[in-house]
């Protein structure tokens, strides 16, 4: 090894000194990327907030990193029963301050990948070079980091999955807290001080003059605002309106906006149910121009997901004024148009079931005349499927939550409850009133980038 | 069911000028606007002015306010800056009304 390799092998970012600068770089710069690693490490510690170990022993020996990780688990084990115990007893701070903590619990980790990768390069670069020794200290640091860096992460999702349980095991619970968001909703009070930071829009909406909230625009979206008066809706246990339905479309069109197993989905508003599905008031054709071309602009956005032809096309119907249910036409993998409704499902069939039917089958054809001329048209056997062994509202105000989580559930899989919904998101089988699920979909609906997956 | 709006074609005239500029481009165009009971309202607008004076007109003729109902253009909502040369709209176009729907069900 020469004296040249020793000397780098010092500036290895040892995570034992990582609180310390890593002054004695030497000036030799060939190495910045060395630098780098060092500081973000130092950053990750600092943003998860953990102490770093008593002993300064270089390198860490493994029984020093075991009792690393147990102090870790030991104090975040006692913080998250203290959590939960703040949760279940409706404390709103404690609410607010668990979503800010998912948040950054999703940043931590894909941070961590990060740094996984910048490690690599950074041993990669040193063999490359002939520097073996310092290569060798660099991995050993970086299995240190991993283990440390998994635990803790692991030991947090184990956190959020507890702390998200109390939607289902304490549903008093989430009515108390829909009632604190809404009192603090129409009081105006200013949560940035009162719990130190402002996490998210969540907060800032609470706090905006107005009260209303715009959906950050995207393709799929043309600067949707809610208002004060739908949020109330969800708050309240009231009956859902549509704007703030079609708010949820945008959101879900771009969580949802990538194929997941060879599987795209398509959400469209409450208007254009209205007008091509139910009650049909409008007749197909307008949908496209005089040339044939489509015009639909919201259609036209999701052009890509009709591509590799298996497409879900979800759509949220009102009956009446009264009743939201969904329908969604199943094409590749089979050949069905699904109802999921949370009231008449195993009944006779309800009615608007089979004008749906007919229309998203002429809805179809449509599309593919317009956007596939090429391809064979052919008259298919469509199949109606309603499905009645779903979870179904017991109340007579939930069936838009319902429909809401429906249309999530399809999101992942082409059932309700299947195996790719996070638990958090599952229905569950009885509930008398759907409180917690109000909860999580107000949190969808108003933070930013928060997946509970 | 129908019935004309603000600048109906009250002359022969602005129906010429129509024709003189459909060549060219045409400073106005005619809406129709279509509610979802399909009740149409016709208004001839120029390309230029922002339809948020198309809107409350509509609103007020209907007696609902602006903010509770929609206006889509294409499946898009149109807002109230939104001009017909903003939107491509072309003469004769329709834009749709919704109106706000509820559901949670109560027999």
């Amino acid at each position: 090894m020469s004296r040249n390799d020793e000397d780098r092998a010092a500036v290895v970012p040892s995570i034992t000194i990582l609180s310390r600068t890593i002054s004695t770089t030497s000036s030799d710069s060939s190495f910045p990327k060395l630098e780098i690693l060092a500081q973000n490490i130092r950053r990750w510690f600092v943003e998860a907030r953990i102490s770093l170990p008593s002993s300064s022993a270089e390198p860490l020996p493994p029984s020093e990193v075991d009792k690393w990780v147990e102090e870790i688990n030991l104090v975040y084990g006692q913080r998250a029963e203290q959590h939960w115990a703040n949760l279940v007893s409706g404390n709103l701070e404690s609410y607010l301050l668990s979503m800010r903590e998912q948040k950054q619990l999703h940043h931590l980790e894909e941070f961590r990948k990060q740094l996984a990768q910048e490690f690599q390069d950074v041993a990669v670069l040193c063999d490359a070079h002939g520097y073996s020794s310092l290569s060798s200290a660099i991995r050993d640091q970086q299995r240190i980091f991993r283990r440390v860096s998994l635990e803790f992460i692991a030991m947090n999702q184990g956190v959020e999955r507890t702390t998200h349980s109390w939607r289902d095991t304490h549903p008093q619970t989430a009515v108390v807290l829909l009632e604190q968001v809404r009192l603090e909703y129409y009081q105006t009070m200013n949560l940035k001080s009162y719990i130190g930071f402002q996490p998210f829009q969540f907060v800032s909406l609470l706090k905006s003059k107005s009260g209303c909230y715009q959906i950050p625009r995207s393709l799929w979206n043309d600067g949707h605002i809610i208002r004060p008066s739908d949020l109330d809706a969800m708050l309240a246990m009231k009956w859902l309106n549509s704007s703030l339905i079609d708010a949820f479309i945008s959101k879900l069109n771009v969580k949802f906006s990538g194929p997941h197993q060879h599987r795209n989905v398509a959400f469209f508003e409450t208007s254009f149910a209205t007008h091509y599905v139910y009650p049909g008031t409008k007749p197909h054709h307008t949908l496209t121009n005089a040339q044939g071309s489509m015009k639909y602009r919201p259609l036209k956005a999701l052009r890509d997901r009709f591509t590799d032809g298996n497409v879900t096309l979800i759509c949220p119907v009102n009956a009446s004024n009264t009743h939201w249910f969904i329908v969604a036409l199943c094409a590749g993998d089979s050949f069905t148009v699904n109802v999921m409704d949370s009231l008449h499902g195993s009944g006779p069939v309800f009615p608007p079931y089979l004008t749906a039917y007919e229309n998203l089958k002429i809805l179809w054809k449509t599309i593919l005349m317009t956007w596939f001329k090429g391809s064979e048209i052919e008259d298919r056997e469509w199949k109606l499927v309603v499905h009645s062994d779903i979870p179904r509202q017991r109340n007579n105000s939930d069936c838009g939550v319902f429909a809401l989580m429906y249309m999530m559930h399809l999101g992942y899989g082409p059932r309700i409850n299947n195996e790719c919904v996070p638990i958090s998101y599952r229905l569950p089988e009885a509930s008398d009133d759907l409180a917690g699920i109000r909860l999580l979909l107000l949190e969808e609906l108003l933070l930013e980038h928060v997946d509970l997956n | 069911m129908s019935e004309e709006q603000q600048v109906p074609f009250t002359s022969q005239q602005d129906m010429n000028q129509q024709d003189d500029t459909k060549t060219g481009d045409p400073e106005t165009i005619n809406v129709k606007v279509v509610s979802s009971s399909g009740d149409e309202v016709f208004f001839k607008i120029k390309r230029t002015t922002q339809l948020r004076k198309l809107l409350g007109a509509y609103a007020n003729k209907v007696g609902k306010d602006v903010n509770t109902i929609r206006f889509l253009y294409d499946g898009t909502r149109i807002s109230e800056t939104d001009t017909p040369h903003s939107l491509e709209m072309e003469d004769n176009d329709t834009i749709d009304v919704m109106v706000e729907q509820v559901g949670g069900y109560s027999s």
